[in-house]
């Protein structure tokens, strides 16, 4: 007779009221592990930065450790997870060691000091979910972890960070990365653990696709935050470039940010300001949806940790022309001619629109979407992802 | 139910907006102490909500005309004069150096001065509020709830310990695709 199957996944980022976008991959993993499994606890701790002021911040503290424990009952969340939102308040701190052990405390006053109860723990963030998993787990529990994190080389920057991280890495039973740029990063920083070390990818939803692929690659669509390392100015200047040339192209860029503003000013001063849509934040519901409205998913953007949009482009059968971020590199890795095109990440605009142009004149007749959507949904569908992880818990067949 | 939300900095405005309009669906009444913020941009409230604006952000401790005068205007005034000419370099130097060891000073007491005004300010308005609403449900909506709340709420749960306290208002039924 199978043990019970109960999980606990710990993170520090999961979709809410203010930020409904924020860690829908963590909610997305839930989704795509829950099918055999008994039971899922997620808790979502929050940080909440609060006073450095020693006085103010014992009365802060004294009253959340009276308030957690009040606070601790379950919300019910997808695919029949109970979701637990702990707020960890932490005196404002850049030492992420010093996050690290807030969230770790402050897990185990909502818990009144008992451990964890599932035997598996899938923590996200090795930092704040997986020392906070470790250090609240019951004894002979198994604790995975899961690396995103686009600052983790600032973290390993700090002394204090990077010892804790060591010490993190010899207590999980593994660790998984999203994308090749934290594997190598890992791999370069803590050589002695790379045994542990290994590849997950994050669910990707295919079950909406376009009725019919795109006909021309008019309609741009970029889904990124309006910040600077995503260098959407770079792509609107790029973008003014190719409708200089076809007045009939459209861009929507989908995300907030703080550079809203000067980008907004940017495509006045381009000229392309009627072109251009800004729709803002868009629900990870939605994005599906919105891929398979446009024609060509563009993304410029410096670093990425993981080809998340390029992948949700695919699924919906659209495809892409993406910087070679590092991310979306190793998606398109061997099916990059297929599924669209790469550019090397450079700061002269007129690569992007050159590299545009090649695209739209060997499409469609030199791509083959359905084999790339075929060869990623192999890797990343909610199936692959959910037998993944199914694999690495229980030793499940393949 | 008598739900009370508390957001002193209107940090999670969406959040905010999102979980008070659940808890009036779900049958509750609901009071909202918050600060506007400019222009009160930004919130996209239920007009049902019971909204107590705190304006805290326009109370300013000031500072002494006399103050402002000696202390700033004729100093780097007269420095800035001179600094027009070949004393450049020693005049911007000078200006710096006053900054630092008057001016400077000065903008952090007046800041923290002006920050306990609107905490002051602030405890009182919830206090009456509370007073007035009798909460049976008390939602600390924001980081800056959980700092004003340990000035009253250890007394309130004193008196009322049956007082449910939350970081959010979580329906029960549903799931977090809602949300």
């Amino acid at each position: 007779m199978n043990a019970r199957r109960h999980v606990a996944v710990v993170t520090p980022w999961y979709p809410d009221a203010q930020r409904p976008y924020r860690g829908s991959f963590v909610q997305a993993m839930i989704e795509a592990v829950a099918p055999g499994l008994d039971q899922i606890d997620v808790y979502h701790l929050d940080g909440w930065a609060v006073t450095r002021e020693p006085a103010k911040l014992e009365r802060v503290r004294e009253l959340q450790r009276r308030l957690l424990p009040r606070a601790l009952a379950p919300a019910p969340a997808v695919a029949g997870a109970r979701l637990y939102r702990l707020p960890a308040v932490i005196e404002r701190s850049r030492e992420h060691a010093v996050h690290a052990r807030r969230y770790a405390e402050w897990l185990g006053v909502a818990l009144g000091g008992k451990p964890i109860e599932a035997d598996l723990i899938h923590a996200h963030v090795p930092m704040y979910g997986g020392y906070a998993a470790l250090e609240n787990a019951r004894p002979g529990a198994r604790v995975y972890l899961t690396e995103h994190s686009s600052f983790l080389e600032d973290l390993l920057a700090q002394p204090d960070a990077r010892a804790l991280y060591d010490e993190i890495l010899d207590r999980c039973a593994g660790l998984f990365v999203v994308g090749e740029p934290l594997h190598r990063l890992i791999e370069e920083v803590f050589p002695h653990h790379v045994g542990k070390l290994a590849y997950i990818a994050n669910p990707i939803d295919f079950a909406v696709q376009r009725p019919e692929p795109p006909m021309a690659l008019r309609r741009w669509l970029s889904v990124a935050g309006l910040i600077e390392r995503k260098r959407i100015d770079y792509l609107l200047r790029a973008f003014a470039d190719c409708r200089a040339e076809d007045p009939g192209l459209t861009l929507t860029l989908a995300g907030e940010g703080e550079l809203r503003r000067k980008l907004l000013a940017l495509a006045g001063e381009l000229g392309v300001e009627d072109a251009v849509d800004f729709i803002g934040a868009v629900e990870p519901g939605d994005i599906p949806g919105l891929m398979a409205d446009h024609d060509l998913l563009v993304h410029t953007s410096r670093h990425e940790t993981f080809g998340v949009v390029v992948v949700e482009a695919l699924a919906a059968g659209t495809p892409v022309l993406v910087t070679r971020s590092g991310g979306s590199d190793q998606v398109l890795e061997d099916i990059d001619d297929d599924a669209g095109q790469l550019v090397d990440v450079v700061d002269d605009p007129s690569a992007f629109a050159d590299a545009y142009r090649s695209l739209r004149d060997r499409y469609p007749g030199k791509t083959d979407l359905p084999r790339a959507r075929d060869h990623l949904r192999a890797k990343y569908s909610y199936d692959a992802v959910g037998a993944h992880h199914h694999r690495i818990w229980f030793g499940d067949p393949s | 139910m008598n739900l009370l939300f508390l957001a002193p900095q209107a940090a999670r405005k969406r959040a905010v907006a999102v979980e008070t309009r659940r808890a009036l669906d779900d049958g509750h009444r609901v009071v909202l102490i918050a600060e506007a913020g400019v222009n009160r941009e930004g919130w996209d409230l239920d007009p049902r909500v019971d909204v107590e604006w705190l304006q805290a952000n326009a109370i300013d401790a000031g500072e002494p005309r006399a103050t402002a005068i000696f202390a700033r205007r004729l100093p780097l005034g007269l420095l800035r004069r001179v600094g027009r000419g070949p004393l450049r370099g020693p005049a911007d130097k000078a200006a710096r150096r006053w900054k630092r060891k008057v001016t400077g000073p000065l903008d952090a007491n007046r800041r923290r001065a002006t920050e306990a005004m609107r905490e002051r300010h602030r405890l009182e308005r919830v206090h009456a509020r509370v007073q007035a609403v009798q909460p049976d449900w008390l939602v600390l909506c924001e980081s800056s709830a959980i700092e004003l709340a340990a000035e009253f709420v250890p007394e309130l749960l004193d008196a009322h310990p049956e007082t449910r306290t939350t970081f959010a208002y979580e329906p029960f039924p549903g799931g977090d695709r809602d949300r």
